[in-house]
């Protein structure tokens, strides 16, 4: 007789741990479905949105990188500049340099680097006129530095001689007297312009036959100007003496003739030449330095003129109502 | 008119007030804000005052009839002083034609101005004064920076502290944690996204109190996180796209509260997710790389979140300890956001570390106080109303919402039936009318910022 | 008795070799990539030392210099053998210099007179470039005869103990220090000056020929050579190591530990 109370019963299952029913839950491909997808859709929509929240803080630099001596506000001093500063400062090789002398330059360029930027920050090439015509004029040259390594040959030069001739003379001398009735002055209050206009075409018909300047002059009432000097003089010297009414008036003149009355500012002018020497064509061997440089200049000026023209192209540029250019 | 015609109605309804709702969009980045930094040696002051465009824009109309840098410039001048031992130090004339202030070039969209205080004396003690703006914008905002010798405090202007008192110049004081705790606060109230925010979290959550603390502990982890992120410096924000994303969540939280109520849910909880990642789609075609981005971003979250807390086989969406601590999810990602705010306001002004860091703290602090305070005020006004409701006997209506549309024109006419029909549930959700209506207008106006923030 | 049958049972399945081939691949490419990566970080440690030394500093280092012409000899290919000569030797058709003569238009020929001629290049419009003179068109410009500028020529054919005309040269001589003024930039010597860039006239090196037909043209057109900056389009390193390669191949010489601490303050190197 067995005693079933004394059968020893098997063990029950144990029930599985906490981790356990959690690991069997997460595993289990339903929940998987119910968690993980929703689960993942939010994270990767946070990083997401992140990526276009925010953006990686930018970060000064604090050490010099190399190839420069100095970081002024970020902006770099390179060191080949520093060692031509210096040596143009010194005189002597950079390796002769003395310390001191290197910190003193040093520091002259960091302060010229502020004064960069602080100009800069003024908004200077908007607002002075100084600092705008030497960026312009900067640009002009840094154009134009190609066009000079282009050599003219004599036949260029040659056809722009020949297409600026009149520029290119030699000689012109005008000995000429320049008559001048004034009216309408204290000591002539009584003399009005058309009065002195016509006391002039008086004497000028005189004078075309044949009388004496002296003498119409006291007649009339004509003095000497004083622009010109009595003796011959060079038509450039002559142009600036006559001015720029008179000085055509003047060269239209042969040797002995006498102008038509010219009224101008100080009165009514009758010019007297007494000897013209007409101005001569220069040989081109004669002013070949002239027009290398005048080629020179029209080959910068044109290289400007096109650096405009590409500037202007890529360029939007509204006039105001009434505005034109 | 069934649930199908619930839905059209509430559809149309947001989307009514998602267009009038455009002067509602004010958002904190519009807030008005300027920096000054005020560097003192010997016997001058130097005021380098740094102004945003659309700031300065506020002052064309009666102040600045057309406004110009140079007008503007001299409104500045008008509007700023320092006094130095009592006695007033005149803006000088900084010669070279520059005049008396002169405009400087500090970044695109931002003006920029320097007024030089020629004082008669050796400088001990100042009292400086900024009046611009804040007859114009009360709310407007000034960060100041002030420099003496090595040392930089920062400080502020605001309407109701136009002066600042700096009796020993060696020892300038800082603004104090109280004022940015203030400013913090003020944030949150003048702003109408941070308050739609707030009301739609409460929806979402109101029918389980205890789940108010666990959004506010959301909040309180986001803003922490956003600090030690913005101390780190590991990151700048962009502002316009987290008002954006603040729309966003806006809606997403009104979707988790009005889902339920439709016929079929899956419209909203697909239908919005897909809707975010075509608009994705379109701004990726445009080359806006953030906005679509963001739009992809929170179309993968709607979706995982509207997913998770509507589980199948949950007796109730949202029910659950899990589902509790998902829904607290906007609400971390809402305090990150707004974390953030103050270090895009002040990041034309370099500040030092500790400085920064002070002011989030107080920053963040009194805009946790103040959303903190808005949670209590609501819930408690809505269990008040519940009980009183209670008390009348507006008691539960099954089916109303399906059998009846939202109510028949002669309930309306009824004065006691109004308020019964608002206070009317469905038996599924115990959601009133009320709580829907808003949070239907909540999406439709989350929606709108979004997409308009976005454009800009 | 029955032999014995193998147990039968269900077939064991053979182990998978796929694992130890991804396993293989994986290897090998964290190997390669591992390998790229030492590879990477000694170059960056190498283009930061070449860059953060002084320019003739690099000199002492013989890894600097190994560096930079390996560095340099494909950026000399694609960039300036096309004016140089991929031998460097120079081409005197457009004037650009033999590099390799010891004989500078521009400074001692150190490492850093050439980097610095080759970040501002010559005659560039910029504010650094070299651009002090220029050699000016006497025939172009009439101040001399074609007649006078033989006679330079034949003075210059002199100077470089060349086959020459001996009347014509003493004109020519007399036409050096007196209506050409020659000696203006070239030296009273005929030296040249390296600070102007004008040309060392009794090493027998020259840029734009030196045949007589050649002289002439030069003396009669004059020259206005550009070289390009390259700042700006190539690496401050890329420069820095262009300049060590320039050195270094015109300075064959082993000992190069003893040029590096003189050739800050050597003086131009005559031939």
């Amino acid at each position: 007789m067995t005693d079933a109370t004394l059968v020893k019963q098997p063990r029950a299952a144990a029930r599985p741990g906490r981790f356990a029913r959690l690991r069997r839950r997460l595993l289990d491909e339903r929940t998987r479905l119910e968690w993980m997808l929703p689960a993942g859709g939010i994270i990767i929509g946070l990083a997401v949105a992140g990526a276009g929240l925010f953006r990686p803080a930018a970060r000064p630099t604090i050490a010099v990188p190399p190839g420069y001596a100095a970081l002024v506000n970020q902006k770099g001093i390179l060191t080949s500049d520093f060692i031509a500063q210096t040596q143009a400062e010194t005189g002597v090789g950079f390796n002769q340099t003395t310390q001191a002398k290197r910190r003193h330059v040093l520091r002259e360029m960091i302060d010229e680097e502020l004064l960069v930027q602080r100009a800069l920050s003024l908004d200077l090439p908007e607002t002075t006129t100084e600092v705008r015509d030497a960026m312009a004029a900067a640009v002009n040259a840094q154009v134009a530095a190609p066009l000079l390594e282009i050599e003219p040959t004599d036949e260029e030069l040659r056809t722009f001689y020949d297409r600026h001739r009149a520029k290119y003379t030699i000689g012109g001398t005008m000995t000429l007297r320049d008559l001048v009735m004034h009216y309408g002055t204290y000591a002539d209050a009584d003399q009005s312009l058309p009065q002195a206009e016509s006391d002039a075409a008086e004497a000028v018909y005189q004078l075309r036959s044949g009388a004496a300047i002296d003498y119409v002059m006291e007649h009339f009432g004509f003095v000497d100007s004083g622009r010109v000097s009595d003796g011959e003089e060079l038509d450039f010297a002559a142009k600036i003496h006559l001015g720029a009414k008179l000085y055509p008036v003047a060269t239209a003149l042969n040797a002995g003739q006498i102008s038509d009355p010219v009224v101008t500012a100080d009165g009514v002018h009758v010019l007297v030449m007494l000897q013209r020497q007409l101005p001569r064509p220069a040989p081109f061997s004669a002013v070949r330095d002239q027009v290398y440089s005048d080629f020179r200049a029209e080959q910068k000026q044109r290289a400007s003129e096109e650096n405009l023209r590409i500037l202007r192209s890529q360029a939007q540029i509204l006039l105001a109502p009434g505005q034109s250019e | 008119m069934g649930g199908r015609g619930a839905l059209a109605l509430l559809l149309g309804l947001a989307g009514w007030v998602a267009c009038a709702a455009r002067p509602l969009s004010v958002h904190a980045a519009e807030a008005g804000v300027s920096y000054s930094t005020w560097i003192v040696s010997s016997d001058t002051v130097m005021l380098r005052f740094v102004l945003p465009a659309a700031e300065a824009n506020r002052l064309a109309g009666s102040a600045i009839p057309v406004l110009t840098v140079s007008k503007l410039g001299d409104y500045l001048l008008e509007h700023t002083a320092v006094t130095a031992s009592g006695r007033d130090c005149p803006a000088i004339d900084q010669g070279y034609d520059l005049g008396r202030v002169d405009p400087v070039r500090v970044g695109a969209e931002l003006y920029g101005f320097e007024i030089v205080f020629r004082c008669s004396a050796p400088i001990r003690s100042l009292v400086l004064e900024n009046r611009a703006l804040f007859d114009r914008v009360p709310g407007h905002v000034d960060f100041a920076r002030i420099e003496a010798g090595r040392r930089f405090t920062d400080q502020l202007f605001t309407a109701g502290r136009q002066r600042v008192r700096i009796p020993n110049i060696s020892d300038a004081p800082a603004a104090s944690l109280g004022a940015y705790v203030r400013l913090g606060i003020g944030h949150v109230l003048r702003d109408a996204g941070r308050l739609c925010f707030l009301t739609v979290a409460l929806l979402v959550v109101m029918h389980r109190p205890r789940r108010i603390l666990l959004i506010i502990a959301g909040l309180v982890g986001g803003y922490a996180v956003a600090l030690a992120a913005d101390a780190g410096g590991l990151v700048v924000s962009n502002r316009a796209l987290i008002e954006a994303f603040i729309g966003c969540l806006i809606a997403l939280y009104a979707l988790a509260a009005i889902a339920p109520q439709l016929a079929r849910p899956v419209i909203a909880t697909r239908g919005w997710p897909l809707l975010l990642l075509a608009l994705a789609i379109v701004a990726a075609g445009l080359r806006a790389a953030g906005p679509a981005l963001l739009l992809a971003g929170g179309g993968l979250l709607s979706a995982g979140f509207l997913a998770a807390i509507r589980r199948p086989g949950a007796r109730t969406p949202g029910a659950g300890a899990s589902a509790g601590i998902l829904l607290a999810l906007p609400a971390v990602i809402f305090g990150f956001l707004d974390g953030f705010t103050l270090q895009s306001l002040l990041a034309p002004l370099e500040l030092a570390f500790s400085s920064r860091v002070r002011m989030a703290i107080g920053y963040d602090l009194g805009a946790l106080l103040a959303e903190a305070g808005i949670f209590a005020i609501a819930a408690g006004a809505v269990a008040l109303a519940s009980g009183f409701m209670r008390a009348g006997g507006f008691g539960r209506a099954d089916g109303v919402m399906r059998s009846s549309g939202l109510m028949r024109s002669s309930d309306l006419m009824r004065p006691g039936d109004l308020l019964a029909g608002l206070a009317v549930q469905t038996a599924a959700t115990r959601r009133t009318l009320l709580e829907v209506l808003t949070a239907a207008i909540l999406a439709g106006l989350g929606t709108f910022w979004l997409v308009t923030r976005l454009h800009t | 008795m029955t032999s014995a049958t193998p147990p039968t049972g269900p077939p064991q399945p053979r182990r998978a070799r796929w694992p130890w081939l991804a396993a293989t691949i994986v290897l090998l490419a964290a190997g390669g990539a591992a390998l790229a990566g030492i590879r990477h970080a000694q170059r960056q440690r190498l283009a930061t030392q070449l860059l953060a030394s002084f320019p003739d500093a690099v000199l002492a280092h013989p890894s600097l210099v190994r560096f930079a012409v390996a560095e340099a000899r494909p950026l000399f290919k694609a960039n300036c053998a096309v004016c140089h000569g991929e031998n460097m030797h120079g081409n005197t058709a457009i004037g650009a210099p033999n590099l390799t003569d010891q004989v500078w238009l521009y400074g001692d020929g150190t490492v850093y007179d050439i980097e610095r001629t080759i970040l501002y290049g010559v005659r560039t419009g910029l504010s650094k470039t070299r651009n002090v003179t220029d050699m000016p068109g006497y025939g172009l410009r009439g101040r001399l005869t074609s007649g006078q500028i033989d006679d330079v020529v034949q003075y210059l054919l002199k100077l470089n103990d060349r086959p020459h005309r001996a009347e014509a040269a003493e004109e020519g001589r007399a036409l050096y220090y007196g209506l050409a003024n020659c000696g203006d930039c070239h030296g009273s010597d005929a030296r040249g000056d390296s600070d102007y860039g004008s040309p060392d006239l009794t090493v027998n090196v020259w840029n734009s020929g030196g045949d007589p037909q050649s002289l002439y043209r030069s003396i009669y057109f004059g020259r206005h050579r550009i070289m390009p900056a390259w700042v700006g389009k190539l690496t401050f390193e890329q420069i820095r190591a262009l300049a060590v390669y320039v050195y270094s191949e015109s300075h064959p010489s082993p000992s190069r530990e003893t040029n590096a601490s003189t050739s800050q303050t050597a003086s131009p190197s005559r031939s």
